[in-house]
C-alpha cells in the first residue's frame, strides 16, 4: 500500500493543492496544510477505494469533504494572495495582468456561496459535468443548471467585479 | 470576457512551481499522534479512577455533608466531558468519503445536535453545577478561613465568567458554521 501511496500523492498532490488554494484564496501555507490534511485522509482510507470511481473522482470527494470541514472553522479569516511588488522592474506588465485577473477571480470565487464555490473550483480544473455530479451527489441535470449559473456569476463579476 | 478566459487564467496557474512536501514526517507524527492520544486516554481514565476512589473515602470517613456537593460537581465535569469527547468522535466519525451532499447534510445534523446541547443541556449542567458549589460553599464557610473562603469565591466568580466567555463563543461560532450550511 505503501508504494501504492506514494505514487497517488505525486500524480495527484498539484489539482489537490490547486483546489484547496482555490478555496482558500490563495493562501499558500493554509492551502498546504489543507492538502496534507486531505492526504492523511487519502492514506487511512485508502483500503476503502473500491474502485467504483476513478481514484481522481474518489480524492476530489475527500478534498472537497475536507475543505467544508476546514473552512467551517475559519470562515472569518481572511485570506490574501501575495501582493506583487509594485516597485518590481523586473514583473513585465502582462505578468501584472494576469496577477490582476486572479487576484480578482480569488476574491469573486470567494463571494460565492460553499457549493457553488467547490463546483466552479472543479469545472475550473476542467472536470467533466458527470464527474463533478459524481463528487457533489448532485444529479447531471442539476450540475448543468447550476454550472451555467455559477459560470455567468463568476464572469460578471471578474470582469465587472460585481 | 468570457469564461474560456478565466478558466485559462487559472489554468495557467498551474504552470507555477509548487514543490511537493515531503510525506514521509506526516505519517510518522500521524502515528506518534494515534500512541500518544490512547496513553492520554489510558492516563485520564487511571485518574479519573483514582479521584472517583479517594472522593468516596474522603467522604465516607471526613465530611459526610460534603458527598452530595461534590457527586454534584464531580457528576456535571465527567458528563460534560463525555459529551464533548463523544460529540468529537462523531465529528470525525462522519463518512469523509460521502458525496459532498450527503456529507454536508450530516454536518448540518451534527451542528443542530450542538444547538440542542448548548441550549438545553449545558444550561441544566450549568445549574446543577451552581447548586453543588453552594453546597460546598456552606462548607467552606464552616471548616475555612475567612480570607481563604472569600479567595474561594472569589476565583470561583472570576473562572465562571472566564467559562462562561469561552461556551458563548463556541456557541456562536457553531450557530454560524449552522446557518452557512443551511443557506447553501
Amino acid at each position: 500500500m505503501s508504494q501504492q501511496f506514494t505514487n497517488i500523492y505525486k500524480d495527484h498532490y498539484d489539482k489537490v493543492y490547486r483546489l484547496c488554494l482555490g478555496y482558500v484564496n490563495g493562501d499558500e501555507t493554509v492551502a498546504k496544510d489543507l492538502a496534507q490534511e486531505v492526504f492523511i485522509k487519502v492514506w487511512e482510507h485508502l483500503d476503502q477505494f473500491k474502485q467504483k470511481s476513478s481514484i481522481g473522482t474518489w480524492i476530489y470527494r475527500i478534498t472537497v469533504n475536507t475543505c467544508l470541514l476546514f473552512i467551517r472553522k475559519n470562515k472569518k479569516r481572511s485570506y490574501n494572495l501575495p501582493e506583487t511588488q509594485e516597485d518590481d522592474h523586473n514583473v513585465e506588465e502582462e505578468e501584472k495582468v494576469h496577477q490582476n485577473r486572479l487576484k480578482q477571480m480569488y476574491a469573486c470565487i470567494q463571494q460565492l456561496k460553499e457549493t457553488e464555490r467547490i463546483v466552479i473550483l472543479l469545472v475550473l480544473e476542467g472536470l467533466p459535468q458527470k464527474e463533478i455530479s459524481e463528487i457533489t451527489g448532485h444529479s447531471h441535470q442539476n450540475i448543468r443548471v447550476m454550472v451555467h449559473r455559477i459560470k455567468e456569476k463568476l464572469t460578471k463579476c471578474v470582469s465587472h467585479g460585481i | 470576457m468570457e469564461f474560456k478566459d478565466i478558466q485559462n487564467t487559472w489554468q495557467q496557474q498551474s504552470g507555477q512551481e509548487t514543490t511537493l512536501p515531503d510525506f514521509e514526517p506526516v505519517k510518522q507524527k500521524l502515528q506518534k499522534l494515534r500512541k500518544g492520544q490512547r496513553i492520554t486516554q489510558l492516563i485520564l481514565g487511571i485518574t479519573g479512577i483514582v479521584l472517583i476512589v479517594f472522593f468516596f473515602y474522603i467522604s465516607a470517613y471526613k465530611y459526610n455533608g460534603t458527598l452530595l456537593g461534590m457527586s454534584l460537581l464531580i457528576g456535571v465535569i465527567v458528563t460534560r466531558v463525555w459529551i464533548e469527547v463523544r460529540s468529537r468522535q462523531k465529528l470525525r466519525n462522519i463518512n469523509i468519503l460521502l458525496s459532498l451532499e450527503d456529507f454536508k447534510a450530516q454536518l448540518i445534523s451534527y451542528y443542530e445536535k450542538r444547538k440542542t446541547l448548548a441550549f438545553r443541556i449545558i444550561p441544566i449542567l450549568l445549574i446543577i453545577y451552581n447548586i453543588g458549589v453552594f453546597i460546598m460553599m456552606y462548607y467552606f464557610y464552616k471548616y475555612l478561613s475567612r480570607g481563604f473562603f472569600y479567595y474561594v469565591v472569589i476565583s470561583y466568580g472570576v473562572s465562571f465568567i472566564i467559562l462562561f466567555y469561552f461556551i458563548r463563543k463556541q456557541v456562536l461560532e457553531e450557530l454560524f458554521i449552522l446557518k452557512t450550511l443551511q443557506e447553501d
